[in-house]
């Protein structure tokens, strides 16, 4: 069953890109609708997904498969490339997510005023890749659209950031490249040591198959290589396989990001325009986590679990550091952007457990994080476009001057720190106790962990109360610009805090769909 | 077979070097004949060219995977060989169209003498012989050397004479391990069974030693550290539809060359390279982060290309020398695309300090597109056939270090992906100062020109297509082997 749903939200973009490239500027009012409706069809597309998704079963579904090309490595072997997309439990709540995110991204665009067309392409350029990432089932063009992100993510920055932002944007390109580089050692060391037997046989010639399915199954590996389980090769008097998912929880642990190889992500927050933080707050991080689960998880499962400490000790250095370092900040962006640190720890967190709650935990907080993390950036946008300053102490008493951002500003903040029936309570609280329950971890780390939620009840509430509460009182030239929300925020914001509250109240929304495919990995 | 015999039926092999002898004759006959600025030359030189590539094609049936020795093993003439001139008779079409696209006014001495780097590359590439490569390697030398000099600024003349005292030193350097290795074996031809025997009963230390002295003469032409410091100076100050061909032709006739030596397997060469790939990927690397000129910048990015290169040439088990020749492929059009570009941006803006680009791609968005695919297929990145190359060479070096003992080609494949990530800070600048930057005030003064950035196109177009279709390259390539 070849439906072709899957390629469609590859190429709806694409196509979008394409005709706003071609559409004179005469047209321009036009390139911000396009890419809107672009989006909401890529929303219908993703609930039709949604639709048929078998709930029960744990391989990938909607599989298209065609053959893409063969690069021969001389004439003992070939690597064997191909299209390959379909959709499983791990994928299909981020694939709901940046559907989501990208649309309420596409409505805060309709600032932008700035050469409108190279946005609009870029913008479509960058959906496309996201969910060619997701979708990927094979390992090149899951690496191919991984790397492309960049490319669109480095210009929307560069472009339309704020004053740094030319540092801020290479800075961001830099690191993230660095990250992808170990992430292709690992991809080429995988690729040789695994042989496609069905295909070695029809070319008698090796061949080297990226097809994720093959790449798990371990009975592909080939027995000198260096992944070979039956001779384990040591590097530096570590086991290859160990090396392996070293390397890769760097690659994805920049992405994501994880201490110490967090620091492009402020820079990146505090310069980049309120559509583009939000589309990276609330999926690029994403990535990170699903590449860890999708290709260290799967792939390296016996060298996972040995570093399972690790994993759970640098989510817990994310938690409390970036939650110390948003305590710390005058700058709202730059507070939120620690908060993403911190709240990013409890995926690793949850991951590092290895049972089925701790997993679960993961996936819901990577879902509601998204959701969170994207209206928190468009709290902190809705501020600086008033009024370009997006000081904390600069604001007082915002309560009485603008209801409606308060209240949704209430329920962000809220479900950021954790407010039991809002989402990010239940993410939280399930990779705490996937931790305790764990036979891996210590019990030292998630009790360490809880001390991020108090924490960052500390930085949010404070900051609550600070802009918002008391008299209004602000510089004089700042009276006249604050103003309650418009229509286009009131539906960005209130549909996000609906999806909070919903998910929160009603979690088995999320996990139903996500359970079966986690549990294929536990295995 | 008499000796005669042998050498009047290999005569009849060698159809391309045929035409290319009879070309250079009438090219120097048009230039005796003809006046200052007539362009006779330039005829003739398309003229033969065109008629090298037909020859080629046509002789392409008779020419084997395995290759059959010509001259009593002076000449080897595969696939392989024909592979290499292929590209080298490529390589001088776009040179010519280059020039005539720019309306360069050469003289007609240019034209003669890249029919004799040409003609050099063609040897060079089918030769298994030292004799033969000491030969073809000064011809192209000497050609380039003068091609360099040929300008009428004083930088010319000072990087020619740069560019020739560095090449004679290497030139000895080969010459003596050469030298050394006729007195350890008693033969030329490293192909042969009686090299390998007897290299094999000496201790693998000198040999090592002795391999690098021999490489160093072509390490010179690949423009490898530690034999680069022409690079700059002549990159810089030489025309640029010369250099843009000098770039990659004679860089591609010592690849094939010593490609072959690390074929012959008289000895494991995995470990000279590694040096060699490392050394070229710090100096070219680190070097091209200072850069201000765009030029002097894709001179130091060569040197880092070179490494990249080289890497192809470390093998394993599963896989041979075959990366090197799909990277080779690949960087026909990406070395020749980025001169292309260089010198649309002098020629119509004035200069080649980055900073001086400024808003250009913004104020032109095709050239600006353009300019990003062709310096992002330089740095590797998706979705261009850089990321292939690497892809595969990479892939070969895995398989190597798979087989070795010891980390050493581990590190190097950790180390060489790292320095594509250094690389991206440089490649990047002149995108960065193109696109997002805004225009200099001074800098109103480049005249656009829609048909060159056109072309430009093509070979842009042409990353990305061999990105999405590679089967054609893959096939071409892996044909050969």
């Amino acid at each position: 069953m070849e439906s072709g749903i899957l390629s469609s939200l590859i190429l709806l973009p694409l196509l979008g890109s394409l005709l706003i490239v071609i559409l004179p500027k005469a047209y321009k009012v036009f390139y911000k609708w396009i890419c809107l409706i672009t989006q909401i069809l890529l929303l219908i597309n993703v609930t039709t997904i949604l639709g048929l998704f078998d709930r029960t079963k744990s391989e990938y579904q909607f599989i298209e498969h065609s053959e893409w090309f063969r690069l021969s490595l001389g004439s003992k072997s070939i690597l064997s490339i191909d299209y390959i997309l379909g959709v499983d439990g791990l994928s299909i709540s981020l694939v709901l997510l940046s559907s989501i995110v990208f649309l309420v991204a596409a409505v805060s665009s309709f600032k932008i005023t700035y050469r409108e067309k190279t946005y609009f392409s870029l913008f479509l350029l960058l959906t496309a890749s996201v969910f060619g990432c997701f979708l990927a089932v094979d390992f090149f063009l899951f690496f191919v659209f991984f790397e492309f992100m960049l490319l669109p993510m480095y210009f929307l920055i560069g472009i339309w950031g704020g004053e740094n932002r030319a540092f801020a944007s290479l800075k961001f390109f830099i690191y993230t490249f660095s990250g992808s580089v170990l992430i292709l050692v690992v991809m080429i060391c995988m690729v040789i040591s695994n042989q496609d037997e069905f295909f070695t046989s029809e070319y008698a010639r090796l061949v080297y198959s990226f097809d994720f399915r093959t790449l798990k199954d371990s009975t592909n590996l080939i027995d000198s290589s260096i992944l070979s389980i039956k001779n384990p090769v040591t590097i530096f008097g570590l086991p290859a396989r160990d090396v392996m998912f070293l390397l890769l929880l760097v690659g994805f642990g920049i992405k994501m990001p994880v201490v110490p190889f967090h620091t492009w992500l402020p820079d990146a927050h505090v310069e980049a325009p309120t559509p583009i933080s939000v589309v990276l707050a609330g999926i690029l991080l994403k990535i990170g986590g699903y590449g860890i689960l999708r290709v260290a998880y799967e792939i390296l499962p016996d060298a996972t679990v040995k570093y399972a400490v690790l994993i759970g000790a640098l989510g817990l250095v994310s938690i409390i550091y970036g939650a110390l370092n948003a305590l710390n900040q005058t700058d709202l962006k730059k507070m939120i952007a620690y908060s993403s640190v911190s709240h990013m720890g409890f995926v690793f967190l949850g991951i590092s457990a290895f049972n089925s709650i701790g997993f679960n935990g993961a996936m819901f907080q990577m879902f509601s994080h998204g959701i969170l993390s994207s209206m928190l950036f468009l709290v902190a946008g809705v501020i600086y476009e008033r009024t370009h300053n997006r000081n904390i102490d600069a604001f007082q008493g915002l309560a009485k001057k603008m209801p409606v951002y308060t209240l949704l500003v209430a329920v962000a903040f809220f479900g950021s720190l954790g407010l039991p029936s809002l989402s990010g309570f239940i993410g939280e609280f399930l990779t705490l106790h996937g931790a305790f329950q764990s036979d891996h971890l210590p019990k030292l780390i998630p009790v360490l962990g809880i001390l991020g939620i108090v924490l960052s009840a500390i930085y949010f509430l404070r900051t609550f109360q600070r802009m918002f509460f008391g008299e209004f009182h602000t510089r004089d030239e700042y009276r006249m610009l604050l103003k309650d929300l418009s229509k286009t925020e009131i539906f960005m914001l209130g549909s996000l805090a609906v999806l909070t509250i919903l998910t929160g109240v009603w979690p088995s929304l999320i996990f139903r769909y996500i359970n079966s495919g986690l549990t294929e990995i536990l295995k | 077979m008499s000796v005669l015999q042998e050498i009047f039926q290999s005569s009849t092999r060698i159809l391309p070097e045929w035409v290319l002898f009879f070309g250079i004759l009438a090219a120097c006959l048009a230039l005796a004949f003809t006046k200052e600025g007539y362009k006779l030359p330039a005829y003739v030189f398309a003229f033969t060219v065109i008629l090298y590539v037909y020859s080629l094609i046509i002789s392409a049936s008779q020419v084997t995977v395995q290759g059959e020795s010509l001259y009593q093993g002076l000449l080897h003439l595969d696939k392989r060989a024909l592979l290499i001139k292929q590209l080298g008779g490529i390589a001088a079409i776009v040179f010519l169209v280059h020039a005539r696209l720019f309306s360069y006014k050469l003289p007609g001495e240019v034209y003669v003498l890249t029919l004799f780097v040409l003609f050099g590359i063609s040897f060079l590439s089918m030769t298994t012989h030292f004799l033969t490569a000491y030969v073809s390697l000064e011809l192209i030398s000497l050609a380039s050397y003068a091609l360099v000099a040929s300008g009428k600024m004083k930088e010319n003349f000072e990087a020619g004479i740069k560019y020739l005292i560095f090449g004679a030193t290497a030139s000895a350097i080969m010459l003596f391990g050469i030298s050394l290795f006729y007195g350890l074996s008693h033969s030329l031809d490293f192909s042969s069974a009686a090299f390998a025997e007897s290299l094999a009963r000496n201790p693998t230390g000198p040999v090592q030693v002795i391999s690098f002295m021999v490489l160093g003469g072509f390490l010179f032409k690949i423009a490898a550290a530690p034999f680069h410091h022409w690079v700059p100076d002549v990159y810089e100050s030489t025309s640029t539809p010369v250099i843009s061909f000098l770039s990659f032709a004679p860089k591609a006739a010592g690849f094939i060359f010593i490609s072959r030596m690390v074929a012959a397997d008289y000895t494991n060469l995995n470990y000279t390279l590694a040096l060699v790939i490392v050394l070229s990927l710090v100096v070219g690397n680190f070097a091209a982060l200072w850069q201000n000129n765009f030029k002097r910048l894709l001179g130091y990015s060569g040197i880092a290309q070179s490494g990249f290169i080289l890497t192809g040439l470390i093998t394993g088990n599963n896989t041979d020398v075959y990366g090197t020749f799909f990277y080779l492929v690949i960087y026909l059009p990406i070395t020749m695309g980025s001169f292309f570009l260089a010198d649309f941006i002098r020629t119509k803006g004035g200069t080649l300090d980055i900073p001086s680009m400024a808003g250009l791609g913004k104020k032109y968005p095709l050239l600006g597109v353009n300019s990003l695919v062709i310096l992002i297929s330089l740095v590797g990145l998706p979705p261009t056939a850089g990321f292939l190359a690497k892809l595969v060479v990479f892939s070969s070096l895995a398989d190597a270090a798979a087989t070795s003992s010891g980390y050493l080609l581990y590190g190097l494949l950790v180390f060489g992906l790292f320095n594509a990530a250094i690389s991206l800070y440089y490649y990047l600048r002149p995108a960065y100062m193109m696109i997002i930057r805004d225009p200099a005030a001074k800098n109103t003064g480049f005249s656009y020109d829609l048909f060159i950035t056109l072309i430009l196109s093509w070979f842009s177009f042409t990353l990305i297509y061999l990105f999405v279709k590679p089967d054609f390259i893959s096939e071409w390539v892996s044909g050969v082997f």
